[in-house]
């Protein structure tokens, strides 16, 4: 075992360690020092400098070419920083209702963006689930140090243990995984099937263990995803919560969640492994349940944090779809429109963290009349997110839902599966549905006159990050052209073989190998 | 690059028809028990005594209520317990796997596994110095 290699693979996952250790320290210095502001300037400081040395990284050509630190783990490393520094903005506020005070908030988003990055790189499906955890606990922490009422005690109790419940689903799946390969290596689950022996079955036969392990797998992953029957927690926990972490927990799990599946699915290697039909028609089943279902039960909410939760559903399901269509062009369709879908949600949850005011709460989406006449800068924010996730031309969502429809047409003509076809039918329609509640929305805030007093907002800073997010959905509309290079390489990455392993890797299948061969 | 050549274990021969037995086992140990309580069910003699209804504490006389409300703190005291009681149980095969006879961590491997280790500990000690620091030891 060569130990050079070994330092080498740590100092390749140097940002995500990085903000880990970041995160411990922010703890444990956070007992002393209680200064929100100090602990919001450290958290910028540690997340830029992780984005500073992930571009160094992703330019240095001695590591071009590996699929665990290019294409989508690139994509997904940048993601999580960037969605922490405008979540930064969002926590830091002081006195917003809550008594919100010391670094824990800071501590646990550096945690979760790490997390986020260590999943979009793992090799390994112990990686994996390190990297979904290490999203997951920060957030039940977040959660529960937020609120202390009711509604946030419940939020906290059901995202804790419904959680539990999905990481122990993924982890059942694992084990069935390990159990018929004698493996844990993630070369796509594809890439399982074709190189490892699944006893007992002929060439070019699927076991049904596997099928099964597939099913536990995508559950766990679904359950962050909020797909389609693993999203019943969703209105209640945003409900409980405050603006900013309802925010971040409709991003960064997400993220991870979608993460996780190109992972699986072995998304990055040459050519995506042949899935096998029955799981493709479960993901396509997942998608068109997922949006069809956030879409219809959005229409009933009065509760802004509720819409935007079963928004948030429906356009997972989108992202299904795009992943769903099984070729590459499909994961950069997802790709855009995960980080599109991502800059939007964020910035109205800053808008509504701006106007979070314990003196008069904007709760129900008709507390937000007239907020064009009494804060015109922030109704206009609300108006290019919301545009954007109606998906209007001009926004990143026109274009990532434009991509995404591509991709489903092209693969139904180059698959010729018809299939296809009804999926591009049914993001249409679902698009069609999502305006009513989205303009309902829009025209209380433009058309309508104030109904009571206004909320005094306490900070500039969310507006400031729902201001940057307004801009990136703009830019991400008109023009494309910017960003798509950058999805370039998420779509195509070189075949070589893994050269880089995190230290968990070597140490995890050092005991299993040790355990393995111990005498008997 | 080369891929690092961590040794995998072999992948073994598994076959479900191996654990028929287990599932007949199964069968018989639930149907056992079944019948067992029918049985007791139809023939016991049914002599009910106030003593007999009494909740069973070791033949001890039950104290009040067994739904005794528990402060809080001894919940925080008893989660670090399990954190460093787990740790405590994953140092053992930790220490027999690479520091024993082994065939594969052989080396450098070796040398980077116990300072890794000693991350972990020290990543737990450092939990401990913040729940030492918000003051769940103390008994207030």
């Amino acid at each position: 075992m060569d130990s050079a290699r070994i330092l080498d693979s740590c100092y390749l996952a140097l940002p995500e360690l990085g903000m880990l250790a970041a995160g411990c320290l922010f703890f444990l210095l956070g007992t002393m020092i209680e200064n929100r502001r100090f602990w919001a300037v450290a958290t910028v400081i540690v997340l830029g400098l992780a984005l500073v040395f992930q571009i160094a990284e992703a330019n240095d050509p001695e590591t071009s070419g590996n699929w665990l630190l290019h294409g989508a783990a690139t994509f997904f490393r940048f993601l999580g920083p960037v969605l922490g520094l405008i979540g930064t903005a969002l926590l830091a506020p002081t006195g917003s209702g809550q008594a919100r005070r010391g670094p824990e908030d800071f501590a646990c988003l550096l945690v979760a963006c790490a997390g986020v990055g260590l999943t979009g790189m793992a090799p390994d499906l112990v990686v994996l689930f390190l990297g979904l955890e290490l999203v997951s606990i920060p957030v039940y922490l977040l959660l529960f140090l937020g609120k202390h009422d009711r509604q946030g005690q419940e939020a906290a109790i059901k995202y804790f243990l419904l959680s539990v419940l999905s990481s122990a689903l993924f982890l059942f799946g694992a084990s069935y995984v390990y159990g018929m390969t004698g493996s844990t290596r993630l070369e796509g689950l594809g890439g399982i099937h074709e190189n490892l022996r699944w006893s007992e079955t002929a060439p070019g036969e699927i076991p049904a263990a596997r099928t099964l392990a597939l099913l536990f797998l995508l559950a766990g992953v679904g359950f962050k995803i909020t797909a389609a029957p693993f999203h019943f927690y969703a209105p209640d926990v945003y409900q409980g919560t405050s603006p900013a972490v309802a925010g971040l927990i409709s991003t960064l799990p997400k993220a991870a969640g979608l993460a996780a599946l190109l992972r699986l699915i072995g998304a990055g290697e040459s050519a995506l492994a042949p899935f096998g039909g029955v799981e493709w028609s479960l993901l396509w089943i997942l998608a068109v349940a997922t949006m069809t279902l956030g879409n219809l039960l959005a229409l009933w909410q009065n509760n802004l944090h509720r819409l935007l939760a079963y928004s948030g559903i429906a356009q997972g399901g989108y992202m299904l779809a795009a992943v769903s269509t099984g070729g590459q062009a499909g994961i950069g369709a997802m790709a855009f429109y995960l980080a599109a879908y991502s800059l939007m949600t964020l910035g109205v949850f800053a808008v509504l963290a701006y106007l979070n005011d314990p003196d008069c709460p904007v709760k129900r989406v008709d507390d937000l009349a007239g907020l064009f006449r009494t804060r015109p800068i922030a109704a206009l924010c609300l108006g290019v997110c919301f545009v954007g996730l109606i998906g209007l031309p001009l926004t990143s969502g026109f274009y990532g839902k434009l991509l995404i429809l591509k991709t489903s047409i092209a693969s139904s003509s180059s698959q010729g599966n018809s299939l296809f076809l009804v999926l591009a039918f049914f993001i249409v329609f679902n698009a069609a549905i999502s305006a009513w509640y989205y303009l309902g929305v829009l025209t209380r805030v433009f058309l309508r006159l104030p109904l009571g007093p206004q909320a005094k907002p306490i900070s500039p800073l969310p507006l400031c990050a729902a201001v940057a997010c307004s801009i990136a959905t703009l830019a991400g509309g008109i023009v494309p052209g910017l960003i798509e290079p950058y999805l370039r390489p998420v779509e195509k990455a070189t075949a070589q073989s893994v050269a880089v392993d995190a230290t968990v890797v070597v140490t995890a299948n050092g005991f299993a190998g040790a355990i393995e061969q111990a005498p008997e | 690059m080369q891929p690092l050549p961590v040794k995998m274990p072999l992948p073994c021969d598994f076959s479900l028809v191996a654990y028929y037995p287990m599932l007949i086992f199964l069968v018989i140990v639930i149907g056992l028990a079944t019948v067992i309580m029918i049985l007791a069910h139809i023939f016991n003699p049914r002599r009910i005594t106030p003593v007999k209804q009494m909740p069973y504490e070791s033949g001890m006389d039950p104290i009040g209520d067994a739904r005794g409300k528990f402060d809080v703190r001894f919940y925080l005291v008893a989660i670090l317990f399990l954190v460093f009681d787990v740790e405590l149980l994953f140092l053992y095969p930790w220490a027999v796997a690479t520091q024993g006879e082994n065939p594969v961590i052989v080396g450098a491997l070796r040398t980077i596994i116990f300072w890794e280790m000693l991350v972990f500990v020290g990543t737990l000690l450092l939990a401990w110095a913040v729940a030492w620091r918000k003051g769940v030891f103390q008994w207030r």
